[in-house]
């Protein structure tokens, strides 16, 4: 036996307990008007004195959608990163941070690669937080962002951690024998 | 180089008017961009493109004012790869090629990304001294 409501959402539909009500917040609406069923006749008798309105069901809180929206992510957002976090351990990197990672790329075929560098910069954006490395490969410099909680960063492992007054060190792309690399 | 703000510097594609770096012993020291042979806009990092020699070695398989075809290996534009990491380099530099794709010289110095792979020049992937 399903519960009394109907499932009809074009047409606007009087459930038993008298509260009219439209479109996608009809089941919501009913649910909540469940409560006056009882006193639905006490209240109109009451108010045809002293007011010409008719009932109305306990206010519902309707938030803007962005704002709804926004939270939701915020919420998804958390949940993904603390699924990570749970999985395995990522340390916590900070520019000036001397870091050695073990990387598994798709491209060199799943061939495991050690990286070492410095990290010049950090960009906090929940899941898709990203660190900049800075390495010099063969005598060139490279700098390559990375995503923190990518599936492919199998390791990381802090070396040495530098004390800087910065949280971006783009100044050391000028300067490359300063900070050690 | 367009300057997005006062400490990021973002650098844009190889286009005409070029000055390259060149990374390979074919005797060419320094090449000017004269076509992009890929892109509207300019060439990215694995692209071809055309050049005219500036500067070269006294003996070389390639003199001055030559139009040769290089590849593009190193670009300070950055490449974005399909697990979301990018990668840029400090300079921008070609290996030279003829227009089959072929490489003229033996040797390949300095890291090599492996966009290059996707691109089939596997010659070039072969003699790098790193694969970043």
């Amino acid at each position: 036996m399903p519960i009394g409501m109907n499932f009809d959402v074009q047409s606007p539909i009087i459930p038993r307990d008298g509260v009219q009500a439209y479109g996608f917040c009809t089941r919501a609406l009913a649910a909540r008007g469940f409560s006056t069923v009882g006193t639905a006749e006490v209240s109109v008798e009451d108010e045809d004195s002293s007011s010409p309105m008719v009932e109305h069901p306990p206010r519902i809180k309707f938030k803007r959608p962005d704002k709804t929206a926004r939270h939701i992510m915020n919420i998804l957002n958390k949940e993904a990163v603390d699924k990570v976090r749970t999985e395995r351990t990522i340390p916590d990197v900070q520019p000036g941070c001397i870091v050695q990672m073990r990387v598994q790329v798709p491209e060199n075929k799943r061939r495991e690669s050690t990286l070492k560098g410095i990290v010049i910069a950090r960009r906090n954006a929940g899941i898709a937080t990203t660190f900049r490395l800075r390495r010099l490969v063969a005598g060139v410099g490279v700098e390559s962002v990375f995503p923190l909680y990518s599936p492919n960063i199998k390791e990381i492992k802090i070396l040495d951690r530098k004390k800087v007054r910065r949280a971006k060190l783009y100044y050391l792309r000028d300067r490359m024998n300063a900070l050690k690399k | 180089i367009l300057w997005v703000s006062l400490h990021e510097q973002i650098r844009t594609f190889i286009q005409m008017r070029t000055n390259l770096k060149v990374v390979d012993n074919s005797g060419a020291k320094r090449v000017m961009c004269i076509q992009s042979l890929r892109g509207k806009k300019g060439a990215r990092l694995g692209d071809m493109i055309i050049g005219s020699v500036k500067e070269a070695q006294p003996r070389g398989k390639v003199k001055k004012g030559d139009v040769v075809y290089g590849v593009v290996v190193r670009a300070a534009m950055k490449k974005g790869r399909s697990d979301g990491s990018e990668v840029q380099f400090d300079d921008n530099a070609i290996v030279i090629v003829n227009n089959k794709g072929e490489l003229i010289g033996t040797r390949v110095f300095g890291p090599v990304p492996h966009e290059l792979r996707k691109k089939k020049h596997l010659k070039i992937l072969a003699l790098a001294e790193h694969i970043v």
